[in-house]
């Protein structure tokens, strides 16, 4: 059992609705310049900011120097501001604002059609809880494992009323176990975070960026028991209000379910964990878990 | 109460969830089956685990959250449930 993981607030309303004046008003443009002082100041003068994103950086750069790691963690916390002002936007112009490019869409209307359930595992990249709401091409009921707070009204997700994701509450007797398996037993899609276990989730150490770190288990569980494909879905940030959505299917096919299932359950974790190194390998500055991911 | 049925539930958790050094016996009627007061140390893992189970063994559809917490008070009211829910059991 892991520890709930707690992630530095940054930001507040007189600030959101700054930077939401400046979209409305004058443009993006402008509101990615309000950006630059704005993370200036939180890598100059917020040391806890540092700190939270010091222990991703340090592993992903290592051997740089002081001045070089500041200036890595104030690109890291650009990106991630980026990101916000980007779904800002599309709250404020319409979702159709966002250009989401999602090349392997074909491929999973394909498997969706097949009727099997589906669990997508997301990761903290790009604008992932935007990325759920694009699948409703698949025409599937989709349910985000997440625990709710005010800033998933931010991430995109109330704007969509009742087409939109459903959410399935991780706190609570057995952390929303029943309607997840229920989903997927009727064909439909779940969602459920790869890097970062809720409450008392079981975790698996796993190496990642050379350090063993704690991964949830629960979605491979969830694939392997009730016989669903799994996507990993991945996005990244390609320009303003440009996304890339990709997806990664691991279909669950007779090879995976006759083996020991805790041996399936590590292996599907070790593949995921594998595309998650290789994506911010190419995206460094796109993965936004802000807190020390390998302390125990 | 159906004694026969408790007896299975019992070996069925006992086999399918890999519960080493645990007997039937050992399984308290009216023990919760998860949580901090539980004896069986069954995890999030174990619940997909049972839900699964129970929808191929007995037909039975286990899809929220206050139909688990009935139904996981204890061996009696997984019982119970399932003598409601299928009444050939």
């Amino acid at each position: 059992m892991s520890p709930p993981k707690r992630e530095p607030r940054y930001g507040n309303r007189p600030g959101h609705q700054i930077f939401r004046w400046v979209i409305r008003h004058l443009g993006m443009g402008p509101a990615y310049k309000v950006l630059v002082p704005v993370i200036g100041y939180y890598v100059l003068f917020r040391p806890s900011a540092v700190r939270a994103a010091a222990p991703y950086i340090r592993r992903r750069f290592p051997r740089k120097g002081c001045f070089q790691r500041l200036w890595q963690i104030y690109r890291h916390y650009y990106q991630f501001g980026a990101c916000l002002v980007d779904q800002a936007a599309a709250g404020i112009l319409g979702p159709e604002s966002l250009r989401i490019e999602f090349p392997d869409a074909e491929d999973l209307s394909r498997i969706a059609r097949e009727g099997r359930g589906l669990v997508f595992i997301t990761s903290h990249v790009g604008i992932w809880q935007r990325a759920i709401s694009v699948l409703g091409f698949m025409k599937r009921t989709v349910y985000l494992h997440l625990r709710q707070d005010p800033s998933s009204e931010s991430m995109g997700l109330a704007e969509f009323g009742d087409d939109g994701p459903r959410v399935i509450s991780p706190d609570g007797f057995l952390g929303g176990i029943p309607e997840l398996s229920s989903a997927l037993a009727h064909g439909n899609i779940v969602a459920i975070m790869g890097d970062r276990g809720f409450g008392s989730a079981t975790c698996e150490k796993a190496a990642f960026l050379g350090e063993d770190a704690s991964f949830p288990l629960l979605p491979y569980h969830l694939a392997l028991s009730t016989k669903s494909d799994l996507a990993v879905l991945l996005t990244s940030r390609t320009g303003p209000m440009r996304f890339r959505l990709r997806a990664v299917t691991i279909r669950m096919t007779d090879d995976w379910l006759a083996m020991d299932k805790d041996a399936a359950r590590s292996l599907l974790l070790r593949r995921y964990v594998g595309l998650l190194e290789d994506h911010i390998g190419e995206h460094p500055y796109m993965w936004f878990n802000f807190f020390d991911f390998w302390a125990d | 109460m159906n004694v026969e049925l408790k007896q299975q539930l019992k070996e069925m958790i006992i086999a399918e969830l890999k519960l080493t050094n645990v007997a039937p016996d050992d399984i308290s009627d009216d023990g919760p089956l998860f949580g901090s007061e539980s004896a069986l140390g069954l995890d999030s893992l174990d619940a997909v685990e049972l839900v699964v189970l129970l929808k191929k063994k007995f037909g039975v559809e286990i899809g929220d959250q206050s139909t688990a917490m009935a139904a996981f008070a204890s061996i009696n009211s997984l019982a119970d449930f399932l003598s409601r829910k299928t009444p050939s059991t």
